[in-house]
């Protein structure tokens, strides 16, 4: 599983396929704030200088950087 | 009755902890210590017939377990003081817009063993989110009483009372379930571990930490477990995955969601203040608004206030002396310690309450979370967040509030760095300092002058800011989990803003009298005692301020001052006390006349006297957010010619002004969010590069080139800055290493 590009991915929803990546303390932070393994997730805005990325989980949005996103595994859900 | 009783209000960060904590202690206020490094849990009792202690803690989203440290500040707070004994009942507060992350705390609570009352905040919003909560229903889920309030307007306090004062008076506890049940096998190992006697909190504890161990512990082989840890990872995964999933099963039993909840307005913010190539333009603008707002109506008012200050507490007690002919030293302590140090510490006051007021706009609407968004890149160069921009571009209005922002940064070596880096902000004291001297010695190229000095300041600031990430006093690791919460824009509350901007810059005042008192009184005894120990009616050059000034100009040798300058020398020293004094200083001595103290025949004279100053400084009050580089030279300016210095030797004063020791009330600022200790190094370190600077500035000028008491002089400076950044980095990674000995499982 890969992460995906941040460029492809603006605006478009995703699922989270798991958070293997990171350590286990992180996961557990990553789990309560609502980021689980088969959530959705949707990039929503790129800020200024390119890093920390604009990501909405239920109703919630959070700042994160790119090192974080790119341990995320996603996949791209088709948009019916 | 519940005299001895300690409730403790706990949640994640921003869901109206304080909001509470304030609404239920209205009328005694916040007693406890204001949201600092060292002590971060405010603590008050509660109003009413029946008071208990209430505690205000830091937020957390949740407590590491099976960890020795927590990973943040706030957790550490919250664990010591869930370790405790001593809070018989904990309000955990939850907030509407974002239960299921909530009640992961809520749960950890529970399984502690801890006695807590659920109070969702905020009810306020639920028709605006399109929600409905089912309380009961949520209650029998989790097993705790629950009650709805709206901190903000005082909904649902009553109930909340109520509640508290039942759970307080007979315990409900026996008999209580746990909510969430886990896998059967994971159940059992609960079950043996608890049977010895821990709760499940600890025994959880136990479990985790063995889990974690290279040693597998024997439960790996049951084949359950093994399974278990198979598919979900380690049985932290299992345990935070069971509770998330119980959550969300609560949630959708109790939360019925009417429709889409509307946030049109975020998004259309957002997309402005976070808009690739605007948003750091907006970023500028607001802050340069914020800053210049502040300055001008901080002066504003503070030409209203410091006539009336000075009148009561220096011409006043002047004239009284007089009067009643009362000894000289009665006079020098009593107008010119406590007088002057009054008008110094609370001309601060309009200045600083203006900028907690608009801090508090920033802060409240929500913008100053996109300002760190905004800004996190570019501080990340030298491993800050972006919250240290914001207070380091405060700074640039008066370094005081710029320090006192630092509350914002979540990092405790983030704020020091911070705070280490403020000095060299060039403040508006400062500036006028420069514009007297820019416009006698460079009048053709004032402006230039200013603009490389500020530029000069900042560049300084960074530097520190990159030797503090080469000593690792700050660190980013790359699997810094960044994930911010992002709150939607809301409209501030003025009255509470007011409240609140008030109080910061009351408790910041007064503390700080405590600092100022004692120094100005000394500045004041060496500026009237003479070296051979007579009263001085005023400053004159025998005085022993003056005497230290004339010795110490050899130490200014390097930065081109003469024994002829000592003015210059005293006031530098004077300038300790506050950057507003420096030119009053030089107006004393150049001038030679007295100008604070002139002999007023009557006291309604002097009470005239003020009015018009009043009156004209209101008149002209519309000049302060004019931003102008002109400034009104004084009197004594004639006699600050080139035939008495050289505009070299201005210029590396300047330079030496810019960077030394900011002054007693930043100064003061800095041990509050720091310590004493990391003062003490802002000091050492900001006079010593402004000695550098200055003398460097010489010798590339050609100015004092062969001296070798300059060269050795100007080792002495690199060598004691080469020690102390040794120190600090001996200090940083013995910490360092302590802190790694501990968190590695
Ligand atoms: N709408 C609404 N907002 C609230 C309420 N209580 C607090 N807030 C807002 O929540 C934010 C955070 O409050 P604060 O007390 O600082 O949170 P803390 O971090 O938990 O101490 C503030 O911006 C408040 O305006 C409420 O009852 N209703
Ligand atoms: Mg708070």
């Amino acid at each position: 599983m890969q992460s995906i590009d941040v460029n492809e991915a603006l605006g478009k929803k995703l699922m989270i396929v798991s958070l293997r990546r990171f350590s286990v303390a992180k996961r557990e932070e990553l789990y309560i704030r609502g980021l689980l393994p088969g959530k959705m997730l949707q990039l929503v805005q790129i800020s200024p200088m390119g890093d920390p990325l604009i990501i909405r989980v239920d109703q919630q949005k959070f700042a994160m950087n790119c090192d974080t996103w790119a341990q995320l595994d996603l996949e791209e859900i088709p948009t019916c | 009755m519940l005299n001895n009783k300690t409730v403790g209000i706990i949640g994640n960060p921003n869901v109206g902890k304080t909001y509470l904590f304030n609404r239920m202690t209205a009328c005694v206020g916040c007693v406890g210590n204001w949201a600092g490094v060292t002590a971060t849990t405010c603590e008050s009792r509660t109003c009413g017939e029946d008071q208990y202690r209430l505690l205000d803690l830091p937020g957390c989203y949740h407590l590491a377990e099976g960890r020795e440290i927590q990973a943040t500040e706030g957790q550490q707070e919250v664990a010591s003081y869930l370790s405790k004994r001593d809070v018989d009942l904990w309000l955990n507060v939850l907030d509407v817009t974002n239960l299921q992350q909530q009640l992961y705390l809520t749960i950890q609570l529970l399984e502690a063993g801890k006695r807590v009352i659920c109070v969702i905040n905020r009810i306020d919003l639920l028709p605006k989110v399109q929600k409905e909560i089912d309380i009961t229903e949520l209650g029998k889920l989790l097993q705790v009483p629950i009650v709805k309030v709206s901190a903000k307007l005082g909904m649902g306090m009553r109930d909340l009372e109520a509640v508290i004062k039942s759970e307080l008076t007979n315990p409900t506890l026996d008999g209580r379930e746990y909510p969430v049940q886990y896998h059967q096998a994971i159940e059992q190992l609960l079950d043996k571990e608890t049977h010895h006697g821990l709760t499940r909190w600890q025994a959880w504890q136990k479990i985790i930490q063995a889990d974690n161990q290279p040693v597998a512990p024997a439960w790996h082989f049951n084949q359950q477990i093994a399974e278990l840890r198979n598919t979900t990872g380690t049985l932290t995964d299992v345990m935070a995955l069971t509770r998330t999933e119980f959550i969300e099963n609560c949630c959708q039993r109790t939360i019925k969601e009417k429709g889409i909840s509307r946030d049109d307005r975020d998004k259309i913010l957002d997309r402005w203040f976070l808009h690739p190539w605007l948003g750091l333009p907006i970023f500028f603008v607001m802050m340069f608004t914020v800053f210049w707002l502040s300055m001008g109506c901080g002066q504003l008012l503070q030409g209203i206030l410091e006539p009336l200050l000075k009148l009561i507490t220096v011409e006043l007690p002047t004239f009284i002396c007089k009067l009643y002919r009362l000894p000289v030293v009665v006079e020098i302590v009593l107008v010119h310690g406590i007088g002057i140090s009054l008008v110094t510490a609370l001309s601060f006051f309009p200045v600083l309450q203006v900028m907690f007021f608009s801090l508090y706009l920033l802060e409240e609407s929500g913008y100053m979370t996109r300002a760190a968004i905004v800004m996190d890149r570019i501080m990340r160069q030298l491993d800050l967040p972006g919250e240290s921009m914001v207070a380091l571009v405060l700074g640039l209005g008066c370094n005081v509030p710029g320090i006192l922002a630092t509350r914002h940064i979540p990092k405790k070596n983030d704020k020091i760095v911070t705070a280490l880096m403020m000095p060299f902000m060039s403040c508006g004291a400062r500036l006028t300092i420069f514009a007297v001297f820019a416009s006698v010695f460079f009048p053709r190229q004032a402006a230039s002058v200013l603009f490389s000095l500020y530029v000069l300041g900042i560049s300084i600031a960074f530097l520190t800011g990159l030797i503090a990430r080469f000593c690792g006093l700050t660190q980013r690791q790359t699997s810094d989990n960044y994930l911010l919460e992002i709150p939607g824009y809301q409209w501030p509350s003025w009255s509470m803003g007011v409240k609140q901007a008030y109080q910061r810059t009351q408790r910041f005042v007064w503390r700080a009298l405590g600092v100022i008192v004692p120094i100005c009184i000394t500045l004041a005894l060496c500026n009237h005692i003479s070296y051979t120990g007579e009263l001085l009616i005023q400053p004159a050059d025998n005085s022993i301020l003056a005497w230290l000034g004339k010795s110490l100009s050899i130490l200014f040798y390097p930065i081109g001052l003469q024994a002829e300058h000592w003015p210059l020398v005293v006031s530098l020293l004077m300038g300790l006390l506050a950057k507003e004094v420096v030119l009053t200083t030089l107006n004393v001595f150049y001038s030679q006349m007295n100008t604070n103290i002139t002999l007023a025949s009557s006291a309604n004279e002097l009470l005239m006297d003020c009015l018009t100053e009043i009156g004209t400084n209101i008149s002209q009050g519309y000049s302060y957010f004019i931003p102008s580089l002109h400034a009104d030279l004084p009197a004594w300016a004639s006699y600050l010619n080139p035939e008495h210095i050289n505009a070299d030797a201005v210029m590396s004063y300047l330079i030496f002004t810019l960077l030394y020791f900011p002054c007693v009330s930043t100064l003061y600022a800095t041990a509050r969010q720091t310590s004493w200790r990391w003062a003490g190094i802002s000091v050492l370190w900001s006079t010593g590069i402004a000695y550098l600077c200055a003398a460097g500035y010489l010798v590339l000028k050609g100015y004092v080139t062969n001296s070798v008491i300059e060269l050795l002089i100007l080792l002495g400076a690199l060598g004691v800055s080469y020690y102390i950044k040794e120190q600090i980095k001996k200090r940083v990674t013995e910490k360092l290493n302590k802190a790694e000995g501990v968190t590695s499982p």
